[in-house]
């Protein structure tokens, strides 16, 4: 009969039977354990982290081939598509001009498109909006920029459905502190804390576009999905559309990830009351995997200023607006130094009135 | 005749005088305990000598190796009496006492010096004297005490002396307070400024994708707390019934250690 050892959680030395408190017993650190309690301890102790994540290959749902025409850009070999009667003149991605491209038959037909909702003046004002406020842009940046495009784009996304469940251990810490005599006592209790469970995650986008600064893309969501609707292509009249370069495969490492992270916060809400909390065992599994097509609205401006192009994004649907603007250091300097004195005067008065 | 009897008056007058004037120890540095040379006792004589003649009141410093079986208290009061120390008829003076049997050094202060020399300004003292004590820098120690004798003393004189409603700041004092300011100041700008920053950027990559939840589709299957083991930690108090850093005060004076 294999004889089974335990260790000590406190101090990893064996433990042993101690018949006169009746339970296992450390010798080196005097902690005492119940049989039950060690036993699950080292069950679950033993477990290996496991992830699987589990999707189904994508079916597309055929091509558009009527009434579009593409266009490449020479400069970056971005790939855009309008319909017949839109021209499009200029690259999304890097303001190069744009040619016909003879050689590209259709698109793929997007599962889902949700329509721009947005027009380009709401673009054009958010852009000014997102000056507003900015205590370190450049005080000429307004007036000295110049809008140098603005593109209303379909973007290709792969969404993810799927069935996520989890099984995380926690260690946790709970501590007090009071007074005995001349000492002062603090006691640390540790806990061994389980969750298991799940949650349904729908349409999880990750753009399918190398182009497209992933950044701006997650930045600008979320979607409202009960919006979207069948492609039609009178949802694509005035605006282009960007060809996917990233397949459902390629992406699906980013989808993953996103699911995972999102099971892990939700269960992690679940342990309250701690003082600390550390993930020490995680395992993840995706079920139920479904991958759809999809074509999201997103207005893209660049702008010109001291001859560097700033780019903006914003959601067409929702009219979230993201972006990075230039840093004037002169006026971050200024700030810091005019924040430090300010607070080291206050600071210094307050000490000197405590004194 | 009128000439005998104003010498025999101006005789008894100034006897009068001698008498009643400030009685002073004749020394105003007995080391005992040899712990300082020739030089730094003069030295020390002569900061004294000159605090008498400002403020008329009077100092000993007295080291020693034993304190003959008595409490330090009762030692300092004994001979600042025996070497009959003390301005006027109150004896206005203190005494700083440094014991080598057992490293204590005292302040006993007496008349009008005990308005001037408060609880506050013996313990201040006894704080700033005892680092130069503990590494053997005994005149460091003894100009130590009469410095801030003579900016206590003055004080006084003044009307404000310090005391625990009126704190003396040192320079060493408004250096910690500008340092510690300075440092709030640096990391409150420093975030102050690295968040109007961000506010530059906002593209920024999402985390999760707690956003795409189904409603309601969240579910525990599982919750178990376990409670396993326990860790003490004893660490003893700093004694807080001698008053600041380790310092005994009572009426006459404050004792401490180094």
């Amino acid at each position: 009969m294999s004889v089974q050892e335990f260790k000590c959680p406190a101090c990893a030395a064996p433990l042993k039977w101690g018949s006169g408190v009746q339970k296992m017993k450390c010798e080196y650190c005097d902690n005492t354990y119940d049989i039950d309690t060690m036993l699950e301890f080292t069950a679950e102790e033993a477990e290996k982290p496991v992830e699987e994540y589990s999707w189904k290959p994508y079916e597309d749902i055929g091509e558009v081939t009527d009434g579009i025409k593409s266009y490449i850009c020479k400069s970056c070999g971005g790939q855009i598509t309008g319909e017949e009667t839109t021209a499009a003149t200029q690259c999304p991605y890097c303001d190069s001009p744009v040619v016909l491209d003879n050689n590209v038959s259709g698109m793929l037909k997007p599962d889902i498109v949700i329509p721009f909702k947005v027009d380009k003046e709401a673009a054009m004002k958010a852009l000014g909006n997102f000056c507003l406020h900015k205590p370190l842009l450049p005080k000429d940046f307004v007036s000295e920029n110049r809008l140098q495009e603005i593109t209303g784009l379909y973007v290709p996304f792969w969404l993810f459905d799927a069935e996520a469940d989890a099984k995380i251990r926690y260690e946790a810490t709970k501590t007090e502190h009071w007074t005995e005599g001349d000492y002062d006592v603090t006691r640390t209790n540790y806990f061994m804390v389980i969750r298991e469970g799940g949650a349904a995650f729908d349409f999880v986008p990750v753009d399918g576009s190398e182009k497209m600064d992933n950044a701006y893309m997650e930045a600008i969501e979320p979607y409202d999905m009960s919006e979207g609707v069948e492609f039609n292509m009178a949802y694509l009249s005035g605006f282009v559309a960007d060809k996917y370069d990233i397949s459902s495969d390629d992406s699906k490492p980013r989808a993953n990830e996103r699911v995972k992270a999102g099971i892990e916060m939700l269960m992690r809400q679940t342990v309250t009351g701690y003082d600390s909390v550390v993930a020490q065992n995680t395992s993840v599994k995706l079920t139920e995997g479904n991958i759809s097509y999809a074509m999201m609205p997103v207005w893209i401006l660049s702008t010109k200023y001291k001859d560097k192009i700033y780019r903006f994004a914003m959601n067409g649907q929702t009219g979230k607006f993201v972006g990075e603007l230039p840093v004037s250091w002169g006026k971050f300097w200024a700030y810091f130094f005019g924040i430090t004195a300010g607070v080291t005067l206050i600071a210094s008065l307050i000490q000197g009135f405590l004194l | 005749m009128k000439k005998i009897v104003s010498v025999i008056f101006s005789v008894i007058a100034a006897a009068v005088m001698c008498c009643t004037a400030s009685a002073q120890c004749s020394d105003k540095v007995i080391d005992n305990a040899g712990l300082l040379s020739d030089t730094e006792e003069a030295s020390l004589e002569a900061t004294i000598n000159g605090m008498v003649e400002e403020y008329g009141v009077d100092f000993l410093i007295y080291t020693t190796n034993t304190l003959d079986g008595k409490d330090i208290a009762d030692y300092a009061r004994d001979v600042y009496n025996s070497q009959n120390c003390g301005v006027g008829s109150d004896k206005d003076g203190a005494i700083l006492v440094i014991s080598m049997e057992n490293n204590k050094v005292r302040i006993s202060r007496y008349g009008w010096a005990v308005e001037a020399l408060t609880e506050y300004c013996n313990e201040f003292n006894i704080e700033h004297i005892t680092p130069y004590l503990t590494d053997a820098e005994y005149y460091e120690g003894c100009d130590t005490f009469l410095h801030y004798c003579d900016i206590f003393i003055e004080a006084a004189e003044n009307g404000k002396p310090y005391d625990d409603d009126n704190h003396y700041i040192t320079a060493e004092d408004w250096a910690i307070v500008i340092g510690i300011s300075l440092l709030i100041g640096v990391i409150v700008a420093l975030v102050a400024c690295l968040a109007m920053k961000s506010m530059m950027k906002t593209a920024v990559p999402k985390y999760d994708a707690n956003d795409y939840v189904r409603k309601n589709s969240f579910k525990l299957t599982r919750q178990r707390d376990i409670y396993v083991y326990s860790r003490t930690k004893r660490s003893k108090r700093s004694d807080s019934n001698s008053g600041s850093g380790g310092t005994k005060s009572d009426s006459e004076g404050t004792t401490g250690s180094f």
